[in-house]
């Protein structure tokens, strides 16, 4: 697992995938700080992740697109898989590279932070939260991805894929704006990922939240590595 | 060390292999024979565990490849049809990466330096792979296929898309790991087959046609063929031929006949006298034979003939 965690990791930075990623990222979420700092109230710092979530969904395929569409196009996953290795600790490992690169996009918010606490000092428990929060929803979306890219060797497929399923979730948080029907607005926040985030918002750590993102997480991995077992037999 | 039995694969309604069996004793170089489509790369697939067959079974070094597949994998190095190589990453960094990926315990200086110098890629080890040359590369998945040392090397196609000084020291490498290795070659260039392996396992349309020593082929012809110059006419000596009954067919080497010399390749029945024969019925005559030679098959007769038949 150490060996495939580390290749993707710098198969991240010797492309510029791993560096444009970097560059929206901060882009996006130094305008949210800015538009905090013009509210002048320290209480709307969650806005910073709270605000980065759509934009987070559609650039995560960025991320994942490449995962499992390039080992396919270039048969290298010819020597993976024949090496003496189970699956799971190769989906494992390349799960935890694409996490890594974003987890560490996600603690750059920590500079923001800490210009904060020059002139108020932050509530850093809401700050440390909305980080956790934040990493369980891109856990779960970069396994979403990652089980799109193993089915396909094109990576341009595998990035339009994962992105329509963002933009789907994206959409979906419209939705309890425009209607007034209670079960339909309860529906789509059980099932949006937005949605399931707004506790880390508002500084509670919702156990069901936790959760869903953390199985949605584990049945992706899951369906990733059964989806490179069956190629075997097909 | 490697022990194929019953192998078949099905991909859909399609068979690429259909029960496949033989076994590859220790330090022995077998190569796989047959055209492109025959199920080679096929077999060298199931044999790493990168697919299933669809019935049959592969042990390695005693290990069955579904079962016990880290114990079997480990005993194996290969080298698929296309290398399986990062174009983002150097020579060092792959090795490094391979070296890793399979858990190898050797020293690992002393054993990239052994390995680079064996395949001759020591200059190119700072390069990143995606500037290599085709035949940089092929050797660069050879040298992947040494990594840890595995007793077994599987090699589909070693030589595919090299040029023809690439191609001899690729056959120079595989045969001096043929030295201290089990090694499984395919090829559908049949003097490479020739050149390299002690042993060679036919496949056509996924079956196995043939499985002997490579020196022994010809045998699977029956009878034997001899090579005969004589002094005379065109139909006189056509006309001799006709009337043995130990030659089965022959044919005029229009290349190698000159004046009155005529060249020609003659096929023979099994029987001890088959030669004497031919000398009585020509001397008779008074057509002096000036050559009488055993003709060597080349494997090209061979395939075509196994091909022909199955």
């Amino acid at each position: 697992m150490k060996a495939i965690y580390k290749r993707e990791l710098g198969a991240y930075f010797r492309s510029p995938t791993g560096y444009v990623f970097c560059a929206i990222y901060l882009f996006f979420s130094a305008m949210y700080f800015n538009s905090v700092l013009s509210t002048g109230q320290s209480s709307e710092f969650p806005r910073i992740y709270y605000g980065m979530l759509s934009f987070i969904l559609l650039m995560l395929p960025l991320l994942t697109m490449r995962l499992f569409s390039e080992e396919r196009k270039y048969k290298t996953d010819q020597v993976l898989l024949t090496s003496p290795v189970n699956i799971t600790p190769l989906v494992m490992g390349k799960f935890l590279s694409a996490l890594t690169v974003y987890f560490g996009c996600t603690l750059f918010t920590l500079i923001y932070a800490a210009v904060f606490s020059f002139f108020v000092s932050p509530s850093w428990p809401l700050v440390i939260g909305n980080i956790f929060g934040a990493t369980l929803f891109g856990a779960a979306f970069i396994a979403v991805g990652m089980f799109i890219s193993s089915m396909t060797e094109s990576q341009f497929v595998a990035a339009m894929g994962s992105f329509s399923i963002a933009t789907v979730f994206v959409i979906l948080d419209v939705i309890p704006l425009r209607t007034s029907n209670e079960f339909i607005i309860k529906l789509v926040n059980n099932i949006s990922f937005v949605g399931r985030y707004t506790p880390f918002k508002n500084g509670i750590l919702d156990l069901s939240s936790i959760v869903f993102f953390l199985s949605i997480t584990a049945a992706f991995i899951f369906l990733t590595v059964r989806v490179l077992e069956k190629r075997r037999w097909s | 060390m490697i022990k194929v039995s019953h192998l078949t694969k099905k991909y859909g309604n399609i068979t690429a292999l259909s029960d496949v069996s033989f076994s590859v004793k220790r330090g022995e170089v077998v190569g796989f024979l047959g055209p492109n489509g025959a199920g080679k790369s096929t077999a060298m697939n199931i044999i790493t565990g990168y697919l299933s067959s669809t019935s049959g079974n592969v042990t390695v070094d005693g290990h069955d490849i579904l079962e016990e597949p880290t114990e079997a994998k480990k005993r194996i190095g290969y080298l698929p049809e296309v290398p399986p190589l990062y174009p983002d990453m150097t020579v060092n960094e792959y090795l490094d990466f391979i070296y890793e990926l399979k858990g190898a315990k050797q020293k690992k200086d002393a054993h990239f330096n052994e390995i680079c110098e064996l395949t001759k890629i020591a200059a190119v080890r700072g390069r990143l792979i995606k500037n290599l040359s085709k035949g940089y590369r092929q050797r660069v998945g050879i040298a992947q296929a040494l990594v840890g040392n595995p007793p077994v090397l599987i090699l589909d196609e070693p030589t595919v898309g090299l040029d023809p000084k690439q191609i001899v020291e690729t056959r120079t490498l595989v045969k001096k790991l043929g030295e201290d290795h089990t090694v499984i070659l395919s090829s559908h260039i049949l003097s490479e087959v020739q050149a390299v392996c002690d042993r060679i396992i036919v496949l056509n349309n996924g079956k196995l046609i043939a499985d002997s020593k490579s020196d022994q082929l010809g045998q699977h012809l029956g009878g034997r063929a001899v090579t005969l110059r004589a002094v005379g006419s065109d139909s006189e000596i056509k006309a001799l031929l006709n009337g043995l009954k130990c030659v089965r067919r022959f044919e005029k080497n229009e290349a190698a006949s000159k004046g009155s010399v005529q060249e020609f390749t003659v096929q023979l029945d099994a029987s001890e006298q088959a030669r004497e024969e031919i000398f009585f019925a020509f001397a008779g005559k008074k057509t002096p034979i000036v050559e009488l030679k055993t003709a060597e098959y080349s494997l090209e007769d061979i395939f075509m003939s196994l091909v022909s038949k199955a």
